[in-house]
């Protein structure tokens, strides 16, 4: 039954509901793919086997009334806590973690009848553009370009699990975290669709914990359409995250073929960098068409402080990590190297627990955070955050949202841009200052490289728009070629 | 091997802070500037972050991170002047809840990651002499 698992998470509603199959035979196909497949692509983490097939077996044998995604088997980034379910973020800190209660968006997935097919690996912590600093191997794209023998291309990061599992169809849909654009990035490299909604829109309760004031969980699929039904299920207020909004959540997907006709369209200017790749510069110019000619009006916008976002974030975000991540101290949970005396025990167990890359940004973040430093460093990013997020209020002053591209380049090769952090950072120069400002951001697949790799478009909107975003991404979609 | 048992992650984290104060008083004189990052620093602030870090690697670590001080010093070059610091981008103010216990009682489970317990206790190394 592999057929079954071409099918949108949309198209597989439909079939569950008209009994065309049973969500056990849906799970079955999909873990059957997953057999096959994930020991080239290293996709998952851990398998869910058994509680999935549970979970499908509750499904077909009691009515899904009013819920969302009954019988729908989903990949979880394995940054979300599951209960009773090995929970790693992809660090050897956590490798024998297993949470005693579930986070609160993979609660509500859940509630809505979603069943987990298992935890999709990631960079550790969620620190990473290219999915290779996992304590438990990269993880391969499913795709090749053009000249590729073998498959060679890393999926992005840091959710590179949820979008080569995606691409490859080990899942329907699934869940993603965004701190700088750990959703949208390996999104567009691997040609799926990826929201970071609002920050506030979804509850981080239960989710490790990266840089607090930029988490934000998202969901992933293969159409804008199954990307607004898992957003509708995993949205919501949550009273133990005090950062989560108390908004209502709109109907996502009765506005999601409303079309742009009228609506203002930014451009912002600074997203024109120099090197950038010409095939990007031709998609975006592309989009731009597809929407002016589908109605919607092109304006030019300036975000002025555009170029200094990635710098800000990389002091703000390795500042909140930093301390963050102090609660892995070998006490309670996770990894403990034993010492004579308590100082070793942490100094040994957190050298021994956490990967080269979540080191270094501790060590910066500390750093940065150290008496004499933080109004240098800390204060001043935030100060320069202030005025990015100010860039983007003066914007949709004038348009409705912004159209740029989602990365720089096409998927590069495993083993590139690892000479330099900066050459990896360089990655979310488009994806960060929508995470600084806190405003929704979503990835399209739009078009392909001269290799034959996919590109993306981003859809940045105001803050808990993203109905208008995922409307945008929907016009963009349907002319995808 | 001795055992000090702490009934609660709040004792062990006074403990930590008293330890910190103790050990780590260490003031700087100069200011921010990424040329004055060198291997010294990096052993100071691994020391701070409680990573043992190995001789071997202090001057790799150092290049890597005077890149990544490097890059961000260009935020330097933004007028900031007036500008109030960002801490959230929730225009909200915090909810405040009413003092209340509303989670709690069921120890196995709190306990159920420790890497050593014993009697319902979380177990570290003799922290006291």
């Amino acid at each position: 039954m592999a057929e079954l698992t071409q099918l949108t998470l949309t198209q597989a509603l439909d079939g569950l509901r008209h009994k065309k199959f049973s969500a056990t035979e849906l799970t079955q196909a999909h873990l059957d793919t997953i057999a096959t497949r994930n020991p080239t692509l290293n996709a998952y983490i851990t398998l869910n086997a058994e509680g999935a097939l549970a979970a499908a077996n509750a499904a077909d044998t009691t009515p899904g009334d009013g819920k969302l995604l009954h019988g729908i088997p989903l990949g979880i980034k394995d940054l979300f806590c599951t209960k009773g379910l090995r929970s790693t973020a992809a660090s050897k800190m956590l490798e024998n973690f297993i949470p005693p209660y579930e986070s609160q968006v993979t609660q509500n997935l859940l509630d809505h009848g979603a069943i987990f097919l298992g935890k999709l690996n990631l960079d550790e912590f969620a620190m990473g553009s290219a999915n290779i600093t996992s304590a438990y191997g990269v993880v391969k794209s499913p795709l090749k370009g053009n000249n590729d023998n073998e498959l060679c291309r890393v999926p992005g990061g840091s959710s590179g699990g949820s979008a080569a599992a995606l691409a490859a169809h080990l899942c329907l849909g699934a869940t993603g975290t965004d701190t700088g654009g750990s959703i949208r990035q390996p999104a567009a490299f691997c040609g799926v669709v990826g929201l970071k909604p609002t920050y506030g829109r979804c509850s981080r309760w239960g989710i490790v914990a990266f840089a607090s004031s930029l988490d934000q969980a998202g969901p992933m699929a293969r159409t804008v359409e199954d990307t607004a039904i898992l957003m509708q299920a995993m949205a919501g207020y949550d009273a133990k995250d005090s950062t989560s909004v108390n908004v209502p959540v709109p109907d996502y997907r009765a506005t999601l073929s409303r079309g742009v006709r009228g609506l203002k369209i930014g451009i912002p200017k600074e997203y024109q960098m120099d090197g950038m790749a010409p095939e990007i510069v031709a998609a975006w110019q592309r989009g731009e068409q597809v929407l002016r000619e589908a109605g919607a009006e092109i304006i030019p916008v300036s975000l002025p402080h555009t170029q200094y976002a990635l710098a800000c974030y990389y002091i703000i975000a390795p500042a909140e990590a930093s301390s963050n991540l102090a609660r892995y101290d070998g006490v309670r949970y996770g990894l403990r190297v034993p010492a004579d005396n308590l100082n070793d025990m942490y100094s040994f167990t957190r050298a021994a627990g956490f990967g080269e890359e979540v080191q270094s940004r501790i060590l910066i973040g500390t750093y940065i955070l150290s008496s004499g430093y933080y109004d240098a460093y800390y204060k001043k990013a935030q100060q320069v955050r202030a005025l990015i997020a100010r860039d983007f209020t003066e914007a949709f002053q004038k348009v409705d949202v912004l159209l740029t591209p989602t990365a720089p380049s096409e998927a590069f090769r495993l083993g590139e841009k690892q000479d330099d952090p900066i050459t990896m950072y360089l990655n979310d120069v488009f994806t960060v200052p929508a995470s600084l400002a806190g405003v929704p951001a979503l990835s399209v697949p739009f078009g392909l490289s001269p290799n034959g790799l996919p590109l993306g478009l981003q859809v940045i909107g105001r803050g808990f728009d993203e109905q208008t975003v995922l409307a945008v991404g929907k016009v963009l979609e349907s002319t995808n070629v | 091997m001795l055992i000090v048992i702490l009934s609660a992650a709040k004792n062990l984290k006074l403990r930590k802070i008293l330890r910190y104060t103790q050990d780590d008083s260490i003031s700087y004189t100069d200011k921010g500037n990424a040329m004055s990052f060198n291997e010294s620093t990096v052993r100071h602030i691994a020391k701070l972050s409680r990573i043992a870090l190995p001789e071997t690697q202090v001057p790799i670590v150092t290049e890597r991170l005077q890149k990544i001080l490097g890059f961000v010093e260009q935020l330097s070059a933004v007028d900031t002047t007036g500008v109030v610091p960002m801490s959230s981008v929730s225009h909200v103010t915090l909810p405040r809840r009413a003092d209340v216990v509303t989670d709690g009682g069921y120890p196995e489970a709190v306990l159920s990651n420790a890497p050593e317990k014993l009697h319902g206790f979380y177990v570290v190394p003799k922290v006291v002499g």
